[in-house]
Parts: structure tokens; sequence; C-alpha cells
């Protein structure tokens, strides 16, 4: 049995004015489970899309889907399935990381004090948990963020740089969460990354975007296989160079 | 969903409350100021009130006529009467006996001249002259002349009545002295009550003077806590995770007021004691407490309705200010941004604290009276004022036309939050522009 497309994006156009379109006319489909990898140079169109799928700007025209639900139109039953991480996202500085969980699990349906435990459990900050997230380091914060995103068992989680500007240690720990996170919960992602090794290790497939248009897409060995490179580095370099 | 705007109501108070910057500017300064004010003031009074309690003069009689009923003499003994306390100097010059005042740190010299008694004894002026040696240039220089000055007025009252007494034997010399005395009265609500106008207007001025600043204060403070909050959430990208949260948007308007609301009340506690504080200790020193005239026995009592129109008022115009600044806040890019952009909202709610506290309504051209009206920041004002006057027509009016405005502030503001202007729209400090990112 086919799995159910978790994220269905047709001829997705989004203008900011009369001069600048951000995504001019994109189409592709996640699937279910899939951990989806969104990569482009910058300016390219990968927060601007991100941002549609999280229903926080609405598609100029064409038609974005998840789980069958319109992004245009049914906001507040998505709300309640996904959870969107911006890039560089920051918490409130003055509560401890634990009343920020328990803030954020207030807003869901389900059993709060469980999600804010699981959250504690992804976030692995131990006694810091408890400190004020103004005391806590950028890395610190960065878990405090994936922990809040993937705690209530979104169905869609989408992450927007999740380890940008993040010391090799913190990096490589919120990777695995992720990777653990989504796969034992079934749920799908959408990641955008700087980071091409990252997302070599966490896709499940890959799309490309340039200037606002996908130029590419697939799985990162057809990728490399395609343009007989070694990673998606040279993949990209090599799409960018000559997409 | 209730429990979702508690839900943000919580947070905003945790973190208003556990910001030491707030805590300390919006209650803990005014707390601490107005008393060390106050305090500053009356150290600074006490000590001019110490130094004009003891004045302290040289006298340099030239009075010509000899023996002890000369009015030189007359006028040594009246001044030292008045606890002036005089030093007689030997100097034959200007120069010399100011050089001996100097010497002796005393400020003042009063010069007696030769045809001193004999002006008098003439009825024509005789002309005294002072000198004092300026150091510092204070209230306290100032008042140590007055003194003297005073008691020389008094000195002439004293020649005057005695003159007269000569002509009307049976007269009393006050009334010799005063030969017509008008007795102010107050109408008041059509009671005419024995009280001067000038003593009612200055007790009910030094009353509700304070009023409109206060409310000009905390207007402006709570607009600034909450643009800024907004544009923190925006320049911090906490909004954007809001914004994906499954909730009313129009919740994280009305958390966000509702937050700002609460510490703007305990912030007005916290003004209206360290103020009560500053103002007693203000009156306690100037004595201006013992001039004052009981308002209760008059009549002008501030009613139920009169109280209850302030606090509605005060109530919308914080509704209103806070919709306004919560909407400009969303409109920038950054803190910085919002501060800037917030000084377009100060000038309204300047405007009639300034006029109003100036002039009345009433005598203002008719061109400013509109703009008055058009304010709703004005009518918490205009009820300070109506709580003497009673007349609360316009007050309800007004309580309608602030329930329209803050109403269509707060439409718009849940249309923008609603769309993804909230998170597009960054006015920068000089430069209207559209951030695209990636």
């Amino acid at each position: 049995m086919q799995a159910e497309n978790a994220v269905g994006i047709k001829n997705l156009v989004k203008d900011y004015s009369a001069k600048i379109r951000a995504v001019d006319n994109i189409s592709l489909d996640i699937k279910q489970g899939e951990i989806f990898g969104l990569i482009g140079p910058n300016g390219a169109g990968k927060t601007t899309t991100l941002r549609i799928l999280a229903t926080l700007l609405k598609p100029t025209s064409g038609r974005v889907t998840i789980f069958g639900m319109d992004v245009a139109k049914e906001q507040k039953k998505i709300r309640r399935i996904i959870s969107y991480l911006p890039e560089d996202a920051g918490a409130y500085e003055n509560l401890t990381g634990r009343e920020y969980l328990k803030f954020i699990a207030g807003f869901f349906e389900g059993r709060k004090e469980e999600m804010v435990e699981r959250g504690i459990r992804i976030c692995a900050l131990g006694e810091r948990i408890d400190s004020k997230i103004k005391e806590y380091s950028k890395g610190m914060k960065r878990r405090l963020q994936i922990a809040r995103a993937l705690m209530m068992l979104p169905r869609l989680a989408i992450l927007d740089e999740p380890t940008s500007g993040l010391d090799v240690i913190h990096a490589h720990y919120v990777r695995n969460e992720i990777k653990k996170e989504i796969k034992s919960s079934g749920a799908t992602a959408v990641i955008s990354s700087h980071n091409l090794l990252e997302v070599e290790f966490l896709c499940t497939r890959v799309g490309l975007i340039s200037r606002g248009k996908l130029v590419e897409m697939g799985t990162p060995e057809e990728l490399k296989k395609r343009y007989n490179a070694s990673n998606l580095e040279e993949v990209f370099l090599a799409v960018v160079k000559y997409g | 969903m209730a429990n979702a705007l508690l839900n943000i109501v919580q947070k905003e108070l945790k973190e208003m409350f556990r910001d030491p910057r707030l805590l300390i500017g919006m209650i803990l300064v005014p707390l601490l100021i107005f008393p060390v004010m106050g305090s500053v003031i009356r150290v600074s009074m006490e000590a001019t009130e110490a130094s004009v309690t003891s004045v302290s003069a040289g006298f340099m009689s030239r009075d010509a006529s000899d023996g002890n009923g000369t009015m030189a003499v007359y006028l040594y003994s009246y001044l030292e009467a008045s606890g002036i306390h005089l030093r007689n100097t030997s100097a034959d010059n200007l120069s010399a006996a100011l050089e001996e005042c100097r010497k002796n740190g005393i400020n003042i010299l009063i010069e007696i001249p030769s045809n001193f008694t004999e002006c008098i004894a003439n009825g024509s002026s005789a002309r005294v002259k002072l000198y004092q040696m300026l150091r510092n240039y204070g209230i306290g220089e100032g008042a140590e002349s007055s003194v003297v000055l005073s008691a020389i007025d008094r000195f002439n009252e004293y020649i005057i009545s005695a003159r007269l007494v000569s002509i009307f034997p049976d007269a009393k010399p006050d009334e010799l002295l005063h030969p017509v005395v008008i007795e102010a009265n107050s109408v008041i609500s059509g009671e005419v009550k024995e009280v001067s106008p000038a003593l009612v207007i200055t007790t009910i001025m030094s009353t509700s003077m304070a009023m409109p600043v206060v409310i000009m204060i905390l207007l402006l403070m709570a607009g600034q806590l909450a643009a800024t909050s907004v544009a923190m959430e925006k320049e911090q990208k906490t909004l954007e995770v809001l914004l994906t949260m499954p909730i009313n948007r129009m919740y994280l308007l009305i958390g966000k007021i509702s937050g700002v609301i609460v510490l703007s009340i305990i912030a007005t506690a916290s003004y209206i004691l360290g103020f009560t504080y500053y103002m007693s200790t203000l009156t306690s020193t100037t004595g201006v407490e013992s001039a004052r005239i009981d308002l209760e026995t008059l009549g002008i009592v501030p009613d139920f309705q009169g109280y209850f129109l302030m606090l509605a008022s005060l109530f919308l115009a914080f509704l209103a200010v806070l919709s306004l600044s919560v909407l400009l806040g969303a409109y920038t890019k950054d803190v910085r941004s919002a501060q800037a952009l917030l000084g377009v909202l100060y000038i309204p709610i300047l405007i009639p604290t300034l006029i109003l506290m100036m002039a009345p309504l009433e005598i203002l051209p008719p061109g400013m009276q509109v703009l008055i009206y058009a304010i709703p920041f004005s009518y918490p004002i205009l009820a300070t004022k109506a709580l003497y006057t009673h007349e609360y027509a316009l007050l309800y009016a007004g309580l309608i036309y602030q329930l329209v405005f803050t109403f269509v502030v707060l439409y718009i503001a849940s249309k923008f939050f609603a769309s993804e202007k909230i998170l597009t729209a960054k006015i920068e400090l000089k430069k209207k522009k559209v951030m695209v990112e990636d």
C-alpha cells in the first residue's frame, strides 16, 4: 500500500511584491515518514517554502496541502499537527526551560505532563532545565527548541536550519535526536540546511532550490549517482553552477 | 480555549515580573524616586528656613539727630524685635562697613541716612539703603533680604498708624491702615460659601494637578512596554513560533494587552504611593497644608459617578494606547525601531495633558477643542476635572467614543495579527521595506 502524502505542493508561487518572487512554481510531494531535505543557496526560497508549510505565509498561487488539508484554508487544523522551528528561534529569556516547555504544551490537546517530560528527555539539559533560559548557552537554547518542536509528537516537523551556529558536539546531539525522534514517532519532517553532510545523514530525499525554483530532487544516493559526485556538496555545486 | 488565553497571560506576567529592568523602572523607581525627591527638597527647604529664621544684618546709622529718641534707634529696636540680629558697625564708610560685615559672616548691611529722623518728622520719605552680598544666588539669599524688607514695611505701617491715631484717637490702628477690607466669597453650585475663591482654586489645584501628570506617565509607560514586548517577540523570533500554535491569534493580542494592564495597575499603585508621599513631604514643609480648606464642607466632593467615569475612561485610554502600541510594535523589525516609532504615539498623549493642565477646555479655540475631543487619551484628564465640577454628560459621550476608537484599533490589530503581515511588515528606523529571507 502506498504511503499517504504528508505534504503536497502543486505549482506553488509566492510573491512578496510585484518585483520580488521568492518561490517560483514549485511542485513536490513528501510521503509520510520521510525526512525531506530542502537545500539551496541563500535567498533561494527555502525559508519562504517552510513558512508556507508552517501556515505563516499564504501562497500567492498554487496549492499546498498537509495531510490533505489546504494551508490557505485550514490553518487551525494544520497547526494542531505540525511543529515549526525557525532558524535562530529564541525563547523567553526570563522563563526556565521547564516553564517554556509547559507553556508550549499548554496549547496542545492531550497529556501535557507527558509532553513536557518527553521534551525534558529530548533536550537532556539535566538540572539546568530549571534554570532561566537567559543563562543557557546557544547550544542549550537550540536543544530546548528542538525538544519544544518534537515533544508533542507532531505529524509534520518543519525544521529550518536546526543546527545552524552550533558547535560540533551540540550539532551532533541535535542531529541524532531529530533522527531518533522522527523515526520512533513515525512523523514526517522537512528540514532546510546549509550543512550538506547533515542533510545526507538525516534525509531520505532531497530537493534543491535555486532562485525560487526546484531544480533537482531525489534520494542522496540518486543525486550523487546522477552527477557522478562523491557527496551532496559536489551535487549542490554542480546544480547551482549549471542549473 | 480560555486555557490558552490564561496560558499566554501567565507567560506574559512571568516574563515581565522577572525582568529586573521592568521591575526597577516601573515599580521600584516610582516608589523610591518620589520619596528621595521629597527628602531632598525637604532638606533644602529646611536649610533655607533655618537661614531665614536667623537673619543677621549690619546696621550703619548716619542719623545726625542725637539722643535715645531718634528714629534710627526706634528702627533698630523694631528690627531686633522682629527677630533680626543686628550688629552696629563702627565703620565710617560703606566699603569698610561691608568688609566688617563680611569678616563677621553677615551678608546684609542696612545704611541709615543722616536725615533719617528729620525726614520722618517732616513727613517726607527717608531713604534707607540695603546692601546684600550675593554669594550663591539661591532662594535662601532672596528670603534673607525679604525678611528685612518686610520688617521695614511693618515699621512703615507702625509709623503711619501712629500718625493717624493722632487724628483719629478712638480708631483702631489696624482699621486705620485698611480703610477698605474685602471679603471674597465663593459661590459653589449656587450656594454662597464664605471662603476665598483663590483659596478654593489653590486647594483643588494642589490636589488635582498631579493626576494628569500621573495619567500621562502611565500611558506613556504602558505604550512603551506593549510596543517593546511585541517587537522583542519579533526580534527574538518567539512570535514566529507562537503564530504556529493552534490558537486564535486574537488571544495573542489580548494576552499581551492583559499582561501589560496588570503590570500598569501595579505601576500605578506604586506611582500613587510614591507621589502621595512626595506631596505630603512638600505640603508639610511649605505649610500649604495649613492654608488648605476642607473641600467636603464646601460640597466639592468627588462622588461615585465621578470616580467611575474616571476609572472607566482611564481603562479605555489604556486599552486604546495598548492596542495602538501593539500594532506599532508589530509593524517594526526590532525593539529599537519600535521605540523610535513610538514617538508618534507620544504626541497625542502629551498634547491633552499639557493643554488641559494650563487651561480649561471651554476657553480654548474651537479647533483646539475639537483636537482634544478627537484624542481618546484626553478623557481621563477631563474626568479628573469633572470630579469637582460634576459635569458628566461630556464624559459619557467620551466613553462611547473611546469604546468605538478602541474597538476599531483592536479590530485592525486583530486583522493584522491574523494576516501574514505580522511577519513580513518590518518598518526600520529610516525606511519601510519588506525583508525577504531565503
